[in-house]
Formats: structure tokens, sequence, C-alpha cells
């Protein structure tokens, strides 16, 4: 999938010129896929746990309508900003838990709980945003709208990271070589600390060239950290990935697999929440039509990830990578100048196409395997 | 093996050689069949009987494999099963390949509908296939979906639904594994009627009971080549066990002298209320005990209530229950597994694909399932020491395997079963209920096994053993209770116990 990335990126570069290589571009990039890859974090975990959450860009919609409404002195009540944003969060969180509850306790099927979400919230978001309330100008949540990373402290931030990478890395091979284990050889080592610390930089440095690291690209990556961190190295992660492996088996060693799908879907609804705040702050306000179609990018990213939708199978930094397809495409699309129905043609297609060249790579059909023999025989 | 007065093959492998990424499967392998005889193939797991019934029916096409596959004596192609369909062959699979959800006469015509333009004449298909199972001696209602059919009765439909297509190969893998012993003996008449009519059989099974009973020739496969191939008549059971194995297998049951402790469980008058039929009960009034140190083997005919009671005991039951447990004396309230887990019991499930392994995930994830909370620290996994504890597991288990982070489901049914039984052995059970631990398995992992439970029941584990093989019964357990119809209807001390008895008692 990386290669059809890299493919792609070329194409564009080819077509578009120069600019696409700048870091305007970059950070636009990255700007753009901030709120669906915040999503797509979240659905990971909700998708291994062999669940679905179709709610999550009505639910977005719904917390930066009830934010805003809170905040706005016009539209709205005129709240302190901290206050509002809370409030928004806990929302969020309750919903989620709420539809988690529904699915575990009353078994009715995901699907179902989060698409009757869908239109609900969707519903709530069109009575609280149907004045449009803007936020005002001096309100502090601009700052994930607006604002960079001042290029010294993102550089500062990114050699960090590096440093933390290679230091947690190293420590790894050697606690490894403490307990007999195999750590693996030096290159392999290397090549774990070199290639991640050059993309850090190489990003960094692209877009410090423009105005540094955006706000929201701070926020999705720290929103991927975290969820890689639960989902690789905690109890918890483990038990999604239980879960929705064989639920039965789960069960039956000991997992509350109820407590844990409820958990699940809290957290996508926490992230909801997150994603809604900075659309807002993108966005200076609500409106109506807040995350339209948000939940479909993020199980699309999900899904070119590498994520199974029979549960359990999938990785965070997976999602990124299908996050990083469709914003490409999206972006692509819209500085090639294409009419807006033939965009979204090809952005479906591209999906197919790029899962599908994933699948024949990875899993083939059986008349791919004869074809592929048959050729290989000939030559 | 002589040829002169023999009638050619039907089907043959010649010289077959079949690799997968790092391992050869078959190296070598010769195998025929005439027509007419019913032809046993054995060997552990791991030996190569699959791979080569999947590359005689087509499931490996030609190309992937080198070698011949000859149909009377001529060199032929198969790129699918329709393939080998359409030339005669037709295999009844280990894994059934029922529609839960559709009906007996449904599912055995499954595919092959009667009726015109695309229009489906029930009418027709449940009088023939009510004729089908009678002509079988098979007695199921056609009009019951699948789903509601015990497992034997499942595997009796599965055979029905192959048998009625007019076939010249039959080939079955493990067909008796869930079928109780007056089905069994059903289903070898089928096979005795099939072979009368000229249709050459290939019988792949680890009952060596069984194959001597019914088969004309036995071949034999070891490490992916053919040990030998000879008359039924010309060999022994010992025999057959030595080139399956290579070794002498003198004691499948290694009786370990240990002296019991104290009571570890005790389960006083359990009852169990049958969900589905209100009014009947699936247990009724079920007491017993297990010491330290001993092994109670639970015998009884499919359908006693064996699986349900380990399932209640340990909170997993199917429905309404009542009654006592106490372990070390004290009572304990058990609504779901965790509890029994806390309480220090462990479960290795009857069914090991769909219960007791996560079959995506690796044998590392599904070792430290159960005790995970052992290696963390505030939630957080310590990778290195689940590591280091699974690795030391899974060595004292023996289990083959080429790394821990390989996925289970790839690990022969014997491997798999240690994983199992690795996800338990982590941490230090007191009470291990074992559901058919050695169902599906060849004789040397079998053997491992017992092994295996001779050794905690030395370390002071209690150990209850549901099996319906009664050979293992009677060699393995210190004690047996018998169940029938959710009662306990004898009880023995193995040097009191004998077949008859145990059957008398079950049935």
């Amino acid at each position: 999938m990386i290669f059809i990335l890299i493919a792609m990126w070329l194409f564009f570069r080819w077509r578009v010129g120069a600019f696409y290589f700048s870091g305007e571009s970059i950070a636009k990039l990255s700007r753009d896929m901030a709120t669906w890859t915040i999503l797509a974090a979240g659905m990971t975990l909700v998708i291994v746990s062999g669940n679905i959450d179709l709610s999550v860009g009505s639910l977005l919609a719904l917390v930066v309508g009830a934010c805003a409404y809170m905040i706005a002195p016009e539209e709205g009540l005129g709240w302190s900003a901290c206050l509002a944003v809370a409030l928004a969060l806990c929302i969020g969180i309750a919903i989620g838990l709420w539809q988690g509850f529904l699915v575990s306790y009353f078994r009715i099927p995901a699907f179902i709980v989060t698409l009757a979400g869908m239109f609900i919230f969707r519903g709530l978001t069109q009575k609280l945003s149907a004045r449009d309330p803007r936020l005002p100008d001096n309100c502090f949540v601009n700052v994930l709208g607006f604002n960079y990373l001042p290029p010294r402290v993102g550089t500062i931030l990114a050699l960090s990271l590096c440093i933390i990478l290679a230091l947690l890395i190293l420590n790894g091979r050697r606690r490894r070589k403490r307990l007999g284990l195999d750590p693996g050889s030096p290159l392999q080592t290397a090549l774990k600390i070199i290639l991640p610390s050059l993309i850090i930089l190489a990003f960094v440095y692209k877009v410090n060239q423009y105005r540094g690291v955006p706000a929201q690209t701070l926020v999705m990556l720290i929103v991927m950290i975290v969820l890689y961190f639960i989902a690789r190295h905690t109890r918890f992660g483990r038990h999604v990935y239980a879960i929705g492996g064989n639920a039965e088996a789960a069960r039956l060693s000991g997992i509350n697999v109820e407590k844990t799908t409820i958990l699940v879907f809290g957290i996508m609804g926490f992230l909801s929440g997150i994603a809604g705040i900075v659309w807002m702050a993108q966005n200076q306000g609500a409106t109506q039509k807040a995350g339209e179609w948000y939940e479909l990018y993020a199980i699309a990213a999900c899904v070119i990830g590498g994520t199974s939708m029979m549960g359990g199978r999938g990785s965070v930094f997976g999602s990124l990578l299908g996050g990083l397809v469709m914003a490409t495409v999206i972006q692509g699309m819209d500085y090639t100048g294409l009419p807006n129905w033939m965009q979204l043609v090809i952005r479906g297609g591209v999906l197919a196409v790029a899962v599908g060249i994933d699948v024949a790579t990875k899993n083939p059909a059986p008349w791919m395997q004869r074809l592929r023999r048959s050729l290989l025989r000939r030559y | 093996m002589s040829s002169g007065t023999h009638p050619a093959p039907i089907l043959s492998a010649v010289d077959i050689v079949k690799d997968f990424p790092g391992v050869r499967a078959l190296d070598g392998v010769t195998f025929d069949l005439l027509p007419g005889e019913i032809h046993a193939l054995v060997g552990e797991n791991g030996a190569g009987k699959s791979t080569l019934i999947k590359i005689l029916s087509g499931v490996y096409p030609a190309g992937s494999f080198d070698g011949e596959v000859r149909w009377r004596g001529s060199p032929v192609h198969f790129h699918s099963s329709k393939d080998s369909e359409k030339a005669g062959i037709s295999v009844i699979h280990q894994e059934l390949a029922l529609v839960k959800h559709m009906t007996v006469g449904e599912n055995i015509f499954l595919g092959d509908e009667p009726g015109r333009l695309g229009i489906v004449d029930f009418d027709t298909l449940y009088s023939e296939a009510e004729k089908v199972l009678r002509r079988l001696g098979v007695a199921v209602d056609v009009r019951t979906e699948v789903v509601h059919l015990g497992v034997a009765k499942q595997q009796l439909v599965e055979i029905a639904k192959t048998v009625r297509k007019k076939c010249r190969v039959l080939i079955l893998d493990e067909p008796t594994a869930a079928l109780a012993d007056q089905e069994v003996g059903l289903l070898m008449d089928i096979m005795r009627d099939l072979r009368a009519c000229g249709t050459a059989l290939v019988y792949i099974s680890h009952k060596l009971d069984e194959v001597f009973r019914i088969a004309d020739r036995i071949t034999v496969l070891r490490d992916g080549k053919t040990v030998a191939t000879d008359l039924a008549a010309n060999w022994n059971r010992e025999a057959v066990v030595k080139a399956m194995v290579g070794r002498e297998i003198t004691d499948m049951f290694p009786i370990v002298d240990h002296t019991p402790g104290k009571v570890a469980l005790e389960v006083k008058n359990l009852s169990l209320e049958n969900p589905d039929v209100p009014g009947r009960m699936l247990l009724e009034d079920v007491s017993f005990y297990v010491r330290e140190g001993e092994i109670l083997g639970i015998a009884g005919l499919m359908g006693a209530g064996r699986t349900e009671l380990v399932s209640t005991i340990f909170g997993a039951s199917p429905g309404d229950w009542k009654g006592e447990i106490r372990v070390y004396g004290k009572a304990v309230k058990i609504r779901k597994p965790a509890d029994a887990i806390k309480a220090g019991m462990a479960l290795v499930p009857e069914d090991r694909k769909h219960q007791g392994l996560t079959l995506i995930l690796s044998v590392l994830e599904n070792m430290s399932l159960v005790h995970l909370g052992d290696f963390c620290t505030a939630g957080v996994v310590d990778a290195q020491s689940e590591y280091h504890a699974c690795s030391k597991t899974a060595d004292e288990l023996g289990i083959r395997t080429p790394s821990l982070h390989v996925i289970v489901e790839t690990l022969s049914g014997g491997n798999q079963q240690k994983v199992v039984l690795g996800k338990w052995l982590t941490h230090a059970s007191k009470i291990l209920f074992l559901d058919e631990p050695t169902r599906g398995i060849d004789v040397g992992a079998k053997a491992e096994i017992h092994r295996l439970m001779g050794e905690l029941t030395r370390k002071g584990m209690a150990i209850v053993m549901v099996s319906s093989e009664l050979p293992e019964v009677l060699g393995v357990s210190d004690r047996i209770i018998v169940l029938r119809s959710g009662k306990v209807t004898g009880e023995f001390l193995r040097s009191s116990a004998s077949p008859e008895k145990i059957m008398e008692c079950a049935m």
C-alpha cells in the first residue's frame, strides 16, 4: 500500500508541478486529513473489536453544534470556551458509552445502533446549528484552527521524538538480550530507528519552510500515538483484538466482553468529540453539514490501512496510512480542478482499486493465482 | 505391492512433491486406489494426509505441485474441485459444509436443487431427500433446520448429501469424529454398500480400531512420505502405530503413581434446566468431587450432559441452574467464566477452533490471553516478560512451532490443543477441566498430552476429563463417573472399572 501512496504522490507531482511537494501543500494535506483521521484512529479499535460505528460523522457535528452553541455570544449562550469544550467532550463520551451499552447489553447489532445514531444526531445538529453559531475571534479554541507550531519548537519536538523512539527501541533490545531472547540483527534495529525518524524529520522540515507544524496535525499525531499505545501495549487493547478475533473464546478466557465493548465505543465517542473541537476551530463555528460523510472516510481509511471488517485484525498506524491515501486522492483531485461529480466518482474508484490491488498482492483469488502461474511458466 | 493380479487403480498419485513456504509437505508420495476397495490412509498430524487429499480432489490445482495424478491410468489435470467432482470424486471434509439455517432437505440438494427454469420444486426435493435418508437408515426429519440437530446427526446429513451423488471415488476425512458407536456402525454399513456397488473409498482416521474394522488396505504416511501400503489382514495395530510414529509406543497411557490429597472441588446437587424445552432437565442432581493430584474421568454417550456439566461449573452454562460448588471447602458463586477463573479453575473446551483459540492471532497472543494481568503494570503489557513466560510454557508442553509469533491457525491439531492448555498453565490453576482433550489428534500427540496430565497431577492439580473414548477414560482416570441423560449412573475406581460396566451405565 505504501508503494501505491508513493506512486500517487509522484503522479500528482507530475500533474500539479513543483508546488505539490512544497511545505504549504504538505501542511495543507496534513491539516485537511486531521479531523477524519482522528476518527479513523478510534474506528480502528471499533472495527477490530468486531463492531462498526456509522454515527461518528453525525456525532462530530452534534459536538460541534453543541459546543459552538454554548460559546457563541450572539446565536447561542455565550458561555466560557473552557466549560463548553469540556461539556462537549462529555457529551461525546456519554453518547459513545450509551451506544456501546445498547450494543453489548441489548445485543442490538452495532450497524443498526449507529445507523440510528447517525440520523438522530444529525437531526439534533440541524436544530442546534440552525443559526450557524460563530466563534468569537478571541476564543482560545481558534488556536487549534489557525495556528502553527513555531518552527523552532517544531524542530525540537521532532528531534526529541526521534531520540525517544531510539531510546525505546534500544531499551527493548537490551531487555530482550537480558531475557535470553534474540534481539534481531543490528541492521534491523538501525532501520527501525532511522526510517521513522527520517519521515518525521522530513515532514517537519518541509512544513517549517511554510509556517510550521499545523496545530490540527499535532493533535492528530498525538491521538495516533496514544491510540497505538492503547491498542498494542495495554491489556485492554489485547482484549479488543481477542474479542474481534473470537468473541466466544474471549469470553471463555475470562474477558468481560460487554465492558470492553462499551469502553471501545466510549473511546470512539471521545475521539468524535476531539475531532469535533478541531473541526469547529478550523471552521470557526458550526454548520448543519459538519462532518458529512466523515464516518465513511474513517472506515475507508481503516480498510485501506489493512483493518479487516471481520474483526481481530488491524493497526492504528495502518489507518494513518489509509488516511494519507484518502487525503492524497481528495487533495490531488482538488488541485487538478476536475468537476465535483467527477471527483466523487474518482474518489470511490481509487478506494476500490487501492484495496483491490492490496488484496491481490496479499491474498489473491484462485483464478488470479492460476493466471500468475501460467504467466510465470510462459516466461 | 504386487500388481499382476490386481485390477487397474482408478485413482493414483505418483511421486507427488508439494512445498509450502518453509516446509515440504509431501516428499515423493505414491498412493493408489483400486475400484471397490476401502483404503485407509493413516498418519500423524502433519504427515501429509490432508495435503494429499487436497491434491487428489483438485483443491490444490495441477501446477501447484510436482508429480502426477492419474485417473484410470492416464494423467489428469484438475484445476479445481469442480473438475474432480465431474470425474466422479467426492470428498466429505472434517469441517462440515452445511448451511446451518437451511433445512436438512435443502442441504442435501444444495447446489443441485430439482426444478425447472430456476424455480425449485420443493415437493420433489423433500421426498427425494427422505428417500435418501431412509435408504441410508438415518432417522432425521428432512424439514428441520440443520442448526437444531446435534453434531452427530449433522455429520450424517453431510454424508447423505455426498453419497446421494453417484460417485466413483469417495474420500472421507475423519468422518467419525463426532459420531457415537451406533452411528459409526451405520456409517460403516453405508461404506460397505458403496463398496459393493464398485465405489472406491479412501478413509482417513486416527481411530485404528475403526480402521481395522472396515479397511481392505492401509497406507501409512509419515513426514510426507509413503511408509508402507499393505492389506489390512497382514497388519496389526502395533505395527501400524510403529510405522506411523517410527518408534514403539508400548504405553499409550503412561500410568503415573500419585496419591491424591485434599478435596479440591466438590459439586453438590447440580441441576440444569433445558432452556429450549422447559420442564426437561439437562442435568439432574449431579454430585461429585475431585481431589488434588487426581484425574476424574466423566464417561457417557453424546447428549448425556457431560459438556453441559463442565460448562456450567465453569460459568458458561446454557441455562438456569442451581446447586452448590465448593473449591477447597469454600462455597463459590460462579456466574461467568471470569468468576471460575478467579476461583482457580481452567477449561480446555470441546471445540478448540471455535471456543478455545482465536485462530487469526498468534500463538503468543493466544497463550497469554487469560492471565494477561500477570504481565501488566497499570494496564500496560510488558512484552518481554509475556514472551519469556509463554516461551517457557511452550517448551514445557512441547509445542512444535517455528516461532511464537506464528498464527495459531497454521498449527496441527495436537499443537493447537497444547496452545489451549498453555493458556491456562502460565499461571498456576488448581482445577483443570478437559473436554475431549485428544479428539482429532494423532497417536503421538495423544500420548504427550496424557503424559502432561500425569505431570500436572503430580504437581497437585485436580483434573476433570470428559472423554468419549473408553480406552482413554479407562487408561488415564483414577476415578470414573458415568452420566446418562443428565444423571450420574455409576461411579468407579480405575481398578474396578471395565468397558462393559461403563457401557451398561451409559446406555
